[in-house]
């Protein structure tokens, strides 16, 4: 199959966002684009992991930010977050959870906030009222005990919320096979009427 | 996902790349990943390091460890017909225990 090289729809805006820029970090960070469209009829956003250029690069990670009216032509916006405590929060998604949204993402926590030494990589959540946030990604939790990559929210035919993941890494290395789908409801660390909460975590 | 290629278009991370953007010396990044004892390294910097190795999916290049100690711990068998002897999985069995 032949391949095409063709011009990306919107790459990083060097005012805002740190560009490829070896040695720095080895390799680009605006990737990961999950797109959703605006909850008042105006156009879509995506959200990509990023990275802002002022700062040292291992906690200068965050959610980065653009909006299309017409998902062709893209306009990049600031950062959702703040800087993160790590890297490079992958693989970001929003989902709604009744009255509250939910964005999960994937990083190695270090620092005293998450309490405690480095570990490994794993899907983690922060909670807001609306999908373009505030999250405190900084304060973020674990989706569920196991170190799980790339978890993404995915509903069953009822509606109920279940998490995919892929998992990376076991006692004895490399795994590489994708979870059996948990309810997520049973993954957070609290419920309340049925969704998780939003309000009050880690502050 | 991490993207497929770094600055020389390889497709793994070096040491140099977690000192790089731990923002420390290899030598400290090869004396935190090694777990060299009486390293005198600050905790914080060590937790960096190793978040960062983590972040970047660094592995270290078993090949080029074994050329450096001058041991690859790996052992080679050689045998015209050990993958069907009666005995070939006894002998690479006792090998492995006496290892």
């Amino acid at each position: 199959m032949a391949l095409r090289r063709t011009t990306a729809l919107v790459e990083a805006d060097a005012r805002s966002y740190e560009r490829r820029d070896p040695p720095r970090w080895r390799d680009e960070a605006w990737r990961d684009p999950w797109v959703v469209a605006d909850p008042d009829c105006r156009g879509h956003h995506m959200l990509t992991t990023a990275r802002v250029p002022d700062g040292p690069p291992w906690a200068a990670g965050v959610i980065g930010h653009a909006w299309s009216p017409d998902l062709r032509t893209w306009q990049v916006h600031p950062p959702l977050t703040g800087p993160s405590g790590s890297g490079q929060p992958e693989v970001p998604q929003v989902v709604a959870t009744g009255p509250s949204h939910l964005l999960l993402f994937s990083f190695v926590p270090h620092g005293l906030r998450h309490g405690g030494p480095a570990r490994r990589v794993r899907t983690y959540f922060a909670p807001s009222r609306g999908p373009l946030g505030p999250y405190a990604i900084d304060r973020a939790v674990p989706v569920g005990p196991d170190a799980t990559f790339a978890g993404r929210p995915i509903r069953d035919r009822r509606g109920r919320l279940h998490r995919v993941a892929f998992v990376n890494r076991g006692p004895g290395g490399f795994v590489g096979e994708v979870a059996d789908p948990v309810p997520l409801d049973q993954l957070l660390p609290c419920e309340r009427d049925g969704h998780a909460r939003t309000a009050g975590r880690g502050t | 996902m991490t993207a497929s290629t770094g600055r020389h278009g390889d497709a793994r991370p070096s040491m140099q790349d977690v000192a790089d953007a731990a923002g420390v010396s290899r030598a400290t990044v090869s004396l935190v990943l090694s777990n060299t004892p009486d390293a005198r390294i600050a905790s914080a910097t060590r937790e960096r390091v190793v978040a960062v190795a983590e972040d970047l999916k660094y592995r270290r290049d078993l090949v080029a460890s074994g050329l450096r100690r001058s041991r690859t711990d790996t052992i080679g068998l050689v045998s015209d017909r050990i993958a069907t002897a009666p005995w070939g999985w006894a002998m690479v069995a006792g090998a492995q225990e006496a290892a």
